[in-house]
C-alpha cells in the first residue's frame, strides 16, 4: 500500500475544502455579518469631467470662436456602506408585526403538513405492504411528485385551483383569494408533493421488518392496532423521526410555492419567513433585516433539529 | 392440558402440494421432534399448528377442540423462532414480558411470571439489557423464556438451536430437556439434526418431501427404521446400505452383493431366493478381524478417521462405500486388509424398490 504523505492528503482535499468555504461558510458568516448591519447604498460623487458635446455626426461641436463646445459631467459611483448597528435589526424583526405574522404562518404550514405528510404516509405504507393488485406501478405512479420542481408545482396548482375557470371553480371555494383558504391550499401543495416521499421511505422500512417479528405478535394479540402501536410503530421510530427532520428542515424554506402560487396573499396571508425575507433583501434593499430575519429563523429550526438529534441518538444507541 | 392431533393435513403453496395427508397424533407433555431434510415442510407444519399458516384440507386438534380456524392467538401456543424474532426495542423483561401484557394480566403478576421465568433459565442479571446486547445463546434463552412466561397448552420451536455453535448447542439441549421436565407441556420441535432428535424427543416423526416416513421412540427409529429413507436419516455415520440379491448356499441364507461378496443372513428372515434387497448394517454393528464370524468377508481400508477411542473406517465392497465404527487399531490403517462381518441381530433388510423394510 502507498503511503501518502500527510500534507499530499491535505493538498488532494484542498479544493474540497476551499469549495465548502466560498460556497458556504463565507456566505454565511458574511449574512451574519450583514445581520449586525445597515446596508446602505450611496451615489457619491467622485469627481468632475470636461467632456466635448458631440453633433449628430459624431463630431464635436465648436464654439463660433473655433474652441471645442464642453459639458460637465459628475461623475458618481454607488457605494454600499456597512454601518455597523448591533442588534438593532434582530430587535427590529422581533418586533415586526409582518415578521411575526410570517413566523407564524411559517411555523402553523410546517407542523400541519410536516404532521399529514407524516400520518399519510404511514398509513399509504400500511396499506401498500402487502402484496395488492398493481403495486409495482402505484408505487412508480407515486414518485413522480418527487422528482418535480416545486417552482412548477406552484404554478400547476395555480391553475388547478385557478377560482374563475379552473377545473375546481365550480366548487366555489376560494382557494386562493380568501385568507383563511390560501394556506390551506399552499400546505395542500406540500402534501401533495411530499406525502410520496414519505411513503417510500416508510415502506421500505416497513419492508425491512422481519416477518417473524410481525408473527410472533399475532401468536399474542389479534388486534392489529396493538401489533402496530407496541411493534411496528417503535421499530418506525427511529425512520419516522428521521423523516420528520427533513421534512420539518426542508418545509421550513418553504419559498417556492408561495412565489408561484400565492405571491404571499391575499394580503401577507401566506407569506413565509423566506419569501418575507427575500422581498426585504431584493425588493427593498434591507440586507440587515434579511439577514436578521434569516438567522432568527436558521436559529430556531436548529434547536428543532439539535432536539430531535439527540432523541435520535438515544434510540440508535 | 390437551392432545394435538394432527388428521390428514393437507398444503399448498399456490398449486405444488408441500404437505401430504399428515397424521399424527400427539400425547399430552410429550415432546416431539420433527425432523428432515431441509424444505420437506418441517417448518409448515408448525406454522399450521401456530396458525400462521392456514390449512388447506384436514383438521388439527387440541383437546376435542378443532382449532383450524382459530386466529393464533386464541389458539394457546407459544412459538420460538429460529431467529429469535426477539422485539429490538424492548428489554429482555419487557419481551418476555409482552405475551402478558397483550393479554393485558395484572402489573405484578407480569413481573412476578417473568422474575420467575428468569430465575428459570438464569437470565436475571440480564433483564434491563436490550436484546442486540445479547450473546446468541442468551437471546435463545430469552426466545424461550418468552413462550414459558405464558404456560401454553403447547410450544412450538423452529430450529431454535442452529444458530449456536455446537458447544452452546449441547447446553441450550439439555436446557430445553430440563425445562421440558419442569413444566410438562407438549412440545412439537422442528430441527434438521438427527442428533437433536434423537437425544431430545420422546417421539420422532420423520418428514420427508412432505410425507411422513415414520413415527416412534428415538429406540424404534434407530432399532427398526420402517425404511430405507429413515434408515439413512436416524443415526450418525448413515447406515450402510448395500445393493443385491438373496442366494442360499448349503442350507443358508446370504445376501449376494454386485460385486459377489457374501454377507450371512439371519435364519428367521421373511426372504427367499433370488429377491432383490438392499442390506443394511450400521458402522457400529460390526464385528472385525478375530471377532469376525466365519462368514466375515475381506475388505482393504481406504480411509480411516479417528474420533478418539473409536475410528471411522471406510472401505469398498464392489464400487460402494461402506463406513464401519471400530474400536482404534494400529492394523486399520489405508491399504491394510482386514475380516469384518456384520453383527446378525442387528441386520435390516429392505426392499430394493420400494425401500420398505422386509
Ligand atoms: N410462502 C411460501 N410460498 C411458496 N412455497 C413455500 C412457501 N414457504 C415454504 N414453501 C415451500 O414449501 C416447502 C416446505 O418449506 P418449509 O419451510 O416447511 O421447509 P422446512 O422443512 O422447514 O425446511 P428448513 O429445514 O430448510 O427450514 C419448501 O419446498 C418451500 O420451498
Ligand atoms: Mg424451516
Amino acid at each position: 500500500m502507498i503511503r501518502w504523505d500527510k500534507r499530499i492528503k491535505l493538498l488532494f482535499l484542498l479544493p474540497a475544502v476551499i469549495w465548502v468555504l466560498a460556497l458556504t461558510i463565507a456566505p454565511l458568516f458574511f449574512s451574519l455579518y450583514l445581520s449586525f448591519t445597515d446596508v446602505k447604498r450611496e451615489v457619491v460623487i467622485t469627481g468632475v469631467e470636461e467632456i466635448p458635446i458631440l453633433d449628430k455626426d459624431g463630431n464635436p461641436k465648436t464654439r463660433s470662436d473655433g474652441s471645442i463646445r464642453t459639458k460637465k459631467v459628475k461623475q458618481k459611483e454607488l457605494q454600499i456602506k456597512y454601518d455597523w448597528v448591533g442588534f438593532k435589526k434582530y430587535k427590529r424583526v422581533v418586533n415586526d408585526q409582518e415578521y411575526q405574522d410570517a413566523a407564524k404562518f411559517t411555523f402553523i404550514y410546517v407542523i400541519i403538513s410536516v404532521f399529514v405528510e407524516i400520518v399519510l404516509g404511514l398509513f399509504l405504507a400500511f396499506l401498500f405492504n402487502r402484496r395488492i393488485y398493481g403495486r409495482g406501478f402505484m408505487r412508480s405512479l407515486m414518485i413522480l411528485p418527487i422528482f418535480a420542481t416545486p417552482f412548477a408545482i406552484g404554478f400547476m396548482f395555480f391553475t388547478i385551483l385557478f377560482e374563475v375557470s379552473g377545473p375546481l371553480a365550480w366548487m366555489g371555494i376560494p382557494f386562493l383569494s380568501n385568507h383563511n383558504w390560501a394556506p390551506f391550499s399552499v400546505m395542500l401543495v406540500d402534501i401533495w408533493q411530499w406525502t410520496p416521499f414519505c411513503f417510500l421511505v416508510f415502506l421500505a422500512a416497513l419492508q425491512g421488518i422481519p416477518d417473524d417479528l410481525i408473527e410472533a405478535a399475532t401468536l399474542d394479540t389479534k388486534s392489529a392496532y396493538k401489533i402496530w402501536t407496541s411493534v411496528i410503530l417503535p421499530l418506525l421510530q427511529p425512520i419516522i423521526v428521521l423523516v420528520i427532520l427533513l421534512r420539518v428542515a426542508e418545509s421550513a424554506k418553504l419559498y417556492d410555492y408561495i412565489a408561484s402560487l400565492t405571491k404571499g396573499g391575499p394580503g401577507t396571508a401566506t407569506q413565509s419567513v423566506s419569501f418575507l425575507v427575500f422581498n426585504k433583501a431584493f425588493k427593498m434593499n434591507d440586507f440587515g433585516y434579511a439577514s436578521a430575519g434569516s438567522f432568527l429563523m436558521l436559529i430556531v429550526v436548529m434547536i428543532f433539529v439539535m432536539l430531535f438529534f439527540t432523541r435520535l441518538r438515544k434510540t440508535y444507541e | 392440558m390437551a392432545d394435538l392431533t394432527i388428521n390428514n393435513v393437507n398444503k399448498f403453496y399456490d398449486k405444488t402440494q408441500v404437505l401430504f395427508d399428515v397424521n399424527l397424533s400427539i400425547k399430552d407433555g410429550e415432546f416431539i421432534v420433527l425432523v428432515g431434510p431441509s424444505g420437506c415442510g418441517k417448518s409448515t407444519l408448525l406454522r399450521m399448528i401456530a396458525g400462521l399458516e392456514d390449512i388447506n384440507s384436514g383438521e388439527i386438534s387440541l383437546g376435542n377442540k378443532v382449532i383450524n380456524q382459530l386466529a393464533p392467538r386464541d389458539r394457546d401456543v407459544s412459538m420460538v423462532f429460529q431467529n429469535y424474532a426477539l422485539y429490538p426495542h424492548l428489554s429482555v423483561a419487557k419481551n418476555i414480558g409482552f405475551s402478558l401484557r397483550m393479554r393485558k394480566v395484572e402489573k405484578s403478576i407480569i413481573d412476578k411470571k417473568v422474575a420467575d421465568a428468569a430465575e428459570m433459565l438464569g437470565l436475571t442479571h440480564l433483564l434491563s439489557r436490550l436484546p442486540r446486547n445479547l450473546s446468541g445463546g442468551e437471546r435463545q434463552r430469552v426466545a424461550m423464556g418468552r413462550a414459558i412466561v405464558r404456560d401454553p397448552e403447547v410450544f412450538l420451536f423452529d430450529e431454535p438451536l442452529s444458530n449456536l455453535d455446537a458447544k452452546l448447542r449441547v447446553m441450550m439441549r439439555n436446557q430445553i430437556k430440563e425445562i421440558h421436565y419442569e413444566v410438562k407441556t407438549t412440545t412439537v420441535y422442528v430441527t434438521h439434526d438427527q442428533i437433536e432428535a434423537m437425544t431430545m424427543a420422546d417421539k420422532i416423526v420423520v418428514l420427508n418431501g412432505g410425507i411422513v416416513e415414520q413415527v416412534g421412540s428415538p429406540d424404534e427409529l434407530y432399532d427398526n427404521p420402517s425404511n430405507t429413507f429413515v434408515a439413512s436419516f436416524i443415526g450418525s455415520p448413515s447406515m450402510n446400505q448395500i445393493h443385491g440379491k438373496i442366494v442360499s448356499e448349503k442350507g443358508k441364507k446370504y445376501f449376494q452383493s454386485k460385486d459377489n461378496s457374501l454377507f450371512l443372513l439371519p435364519e428367521n428372515a421373511n426372504i427367499s431366493e433370488g429377491q432383490e434387497i438392499i442390506y443394511g448394517f450400521r458402522p457400529e454393528h460390526v464385528d472385525i478381524n478375530q471377532a469376525a464370524s466365519d462368514d466375515a468377508i475381506n475388505l482393504t481400508v481406504k480411509v480411516d478417521q479417528p474420533t478418539g477411542s473409536q475410528s471411522l473406517v471406510f472401505a469398498n465392497v464392489g464400487d460402494q462405500e461402506i463406513c464401519l465404527d471400530v474400536p482404534k487399531s494400529h492394523l486399520l490403517k489405508p491399504g491394510n486388509e482386514f475380516k469384518m462381518s456384520p453383527q446378525l441381530d442387528n441386520i435390516h433388510i429392505f426392499d430394493s424398490e420400494t425401500g420398505k423394510r422386509i
